[in-house]
């Protein structure tokens, strides 16, 4: 009996392992995945259908189209453009309705641009749809219209669409980038377009012209000039093309970034013996002194909350990036490590500054937060990298190079990623600073 | 006496402790077993150690060489930092033994690939190795025996085909949890949010990731014929910190 007893308990204890053990194998498994494979989206972009016949291909507006739909997606960072070439055969001429988005996937995109482009008496019709080629879906759908010959706007505005559309902002495609080119002596301040085209002399003072500000409304740039033969700071308006003199004080004038609400304007002067930082009301002139130190304050940024303003100061012995409250109190240290920091420059999302700093005999790109915390050096090579300037959308830094002879203006994702060249030249170009969004 | 009864009739004996001893352990049997069986409900991972810490089967199978690393075009310093991360728990020995006795499938198995995608795999340049990662129907060949191959395979396929761009992240970091269901064949069963993170292009991303994975090898072993369930947690922290 007693045996009988053990064998059903056996085979009980036997049957139950067996019950859990299967239900271990079927408890749910949890993977983690703590960071992407890619950090930029894999996007096919199609030549949009032309409806004129007969155009050689080289000449093929929409070709042309999406060629700039093309730079400006790459410029941006996050897209990793998928070439013409690895698109199988015929995929391009598919209709709408019969897009196999399997012909897309296993070429590894992820999205995918088409279009079709129309000429008539108005000018061009730009019709182009995103799609979502892991799900089939469509994205947008949108017509676009400008004058015959306008294709670097439609393409602006196509690529600011497919910005929205995954990501929720247009990004930085309809911005310039002010720059100064020194020629010998004299230097003007130049404009440029966010794909590198469209080169112009702002300025033309036959003088030094330097520190370019744009204010975040768009309406003006302001700059120090030595058209008098000592640095002032004009104003000029983008709309008229007017310059209005601003800052003449005894000593320096120095021009220093606009407050986020655009109305005031940030000064280095040494009127009163050293240079202080000073803001300026841009219609009552009015002055309000920020600074009182024996030291040297200089290049003063306003945060886009307007609440604070980085600057640079040597009240500690060497040139390092201080942030105070807006009207002057509460001054602190930022920036620690080396000994020569400069040029802060507060990103448009808020919380980081970047700024310029010597080490190894070389002035590199870094960006730190406004507490001084999470140092992170963005640029690492041979050459000199100066002057950040955030991008609208805090995305990415425009910033200017020298090494040897040649000079260059560059543009990186904020984390100091994907490094583009703007413009490289054998003349001397400092100073880049990135443009709001303007319409 | 009477109170005794019951006991003696049930195992024909007087109430011994010996008995009392029997009776206890099959009491306490029934109370583990309903206890077990009703824990597969709760979230904690039950059997499988964290599979981002241990060694991908054969990598070499999976991935093109240097694919896995990230992208070819990022500078060196982002490209060492991925490195440094991922291989660390790659060279535990017994998982090294594993490897290399289910080489012969793999290889197999990517010959097989390999031949389905002569076209694409040479065809794009900018894009080095992710034809491979593309929704290819799973090859019958590659057998992942044991769960903690399956989980790795997953791991690494849906880790690849997860692309979300660091600019696009608000500062605070980022969780979301998809909850997939995989039939016997592979083929994706369920998919949706076991948890969102709050940002919709994080969540996107991650749901576009699993997508793009999907299909899954055909379930083998002791899952042969049955479906499970996975839930895949995607992080921004580690992104974040490189930001």
């Amino acid at each position: 009996m007693k045996n009988k007893i053990f064998i059903f308990l056996i085979s009980l204890w036997t049957a139950l392992s067996m019950v859990c053990l299967s239900d271990i194998a079927q408890a749910k498994v949890y993977i983690d995945i703590d960071a992407p494979g890619f950090q930029q989206f894999p996007i096919a972009v199609c030549d949009f259908q032309n409806n004129k016949t007969g155009t050689p291909p080289s000449d093929d507006e929409g070709v042309v189209l999406a060629d700039h739909i093309r730079r400006l997606l790459d410029l941006s960072g996050i897209f990793n453009i998928l070439d013409k070439k690895s698109f199988l055969d015929g995929v391009e001429s598919q209709t709408p309705e019969v897009i196999r988005f399997s012909d897309w996937s296993v070429i590894g995109a992820d999205f995918l641009l088409r279009g079709d482009l129309a000429f008539g008496a108005e000018g061009l019709r730009a019709a182009s749809r995103l799609y979502d080629v892991t799900r089939g879906q469509t994205l947008f759908q949108k017509t676009y219209a400008y004058k015959t010959g306008d294709l670097r706007a439609a393409a602006r505005a196509v690529a600011s669409d497919v910005l929205v559309a995954l990501t929720g902002d247009e990004g930085d495609f309809n911005t310039q980038i002010a720059f100064v080119i020194k020629k010998d002596a004299r230097s003007d301040i130049h404009t440029l377009s966010y794909d590198a085209a469209d080169l112009k002399n702002l300025t033309g003072h036959q003088s030094i012209v330097t520190s370019p500000r744009w204010s975040p409304d768009g309406q003006y740039l302001a700059f120090t000039s030595y058209k008098n033969g000592r640095p002032e700071v004009y104003l000029r308006s983008l709309k008229t093309g007017k310059e209005r003199k601003v800052a003449a004080f005894r000593g320096l004038n120095l021009c220093g970034s606009f407050s986020p609400d655009s109305r005031k304007l940030l000064l280095t002067l040494s009127k009163d013996d050293n240079e202080e930082i000073y803001s300026l009301d841009i219609e009552t002139l009015a002055l309000q002194r920020l600074t009182r130190s024996y030291a040297i304050d200089v290049s003063p940024a306003w945060s886009p909350d307007g609440r604070k303003i980085a600057f640079v100061s040597n009240r500690s012995g060497s040139p390092q990036i201080f942030v105070m409250d807006a009207d002057g109190n509460n001054v602190r240290r930022v920036t620690y490590e080396g000994n020569y920091n400069t040029s802060p420059s507060w990103s448009p999302r808020g919380g980081r500054i970047a700024y310029e700093g010597l080490i190894n005999r070389k002035y590199q790109i870094f960006s730190v937060d406004e507490e001084g915390n999470n140092l992170i050096q963005l640029t690492f090579d041979d050459a000199d990298n100066e002057y950040p300037s955030w991008s609208p959308s805090g995305r990415q830094i425009v910033f200017s190079s020298q090494r040897g002879s040649k000079s260059r203006i560059s543009i990186m994702n904020a984390n100091g990623l994907n490094v583009r060249v703007l413009r490289e030249g054998r003349e001397q170009m400092v100073m880049p600073s990135w443009s709001p969004r303007l319409k | 006496m009477t109170s005794r009864m019951p006991h003696r009739n049930l195992f024909g004996n007087s109430g011994s402790p010996y008995n009392m001893f029997f009776a206890s352990l099959l009491l306490h049997l029934i109370v583990i077993a309903a206890v077990l069986m009703t824990a597969p409900g709760s979230s904690k991972p039950l059997t499988f150690g964290a599979p981002y810490s241990v060694a991908l089967v054969g990598p070499e199978a999976l991935e093109a060489p240097g694919d896995f690393f990230g992208p070819k075009d990022l500078p060196p310093s982002q490209a060492v930092g991925i490195l440094k991360r991922d291989p660390a728990g790659e060279k535990t020995p017994a998982l090294t033994k594993k490897t290399e006795t289910e080489k012969p499938d793999i290889e197999k198995a990517l010959g097989a690939l390999k031949e389905k995608m002569p076209s694409a795999a040479e065809a794009t340049p900018s894009a080095p190795g992710r034809a491979a990662a593309s929704p290819a129907p799973a090859p019958a060949a590659r057998q992942l025996s044991t769960s903690d191959d399956y989980t790795r395979f997953i791991w690494s396929k849906v880790k690849r085909n997860w692309t979300l761009p660091a600019a696009l992240l608000p500062k605070n970091p980022l969780e979301a949890v998809i909850d997939v269901r995989i039939g016997p064949s592979g083929a994706l069963e369920h998919l949706g949010f076991e948890k969102r993170s709050g940002n919709a292009y994080f969540d996107e991303s991650a749901l576009r990731a699993v997508k793009k994975s999907a299909p899954f090898p055909p379930l083998a072993g002791r899952a042969a014929g049955r479906s499970v369930e996975i839930g895949i947690r995607f992080h921004s922290s580690e992104i974040q910190s490189s930001r």
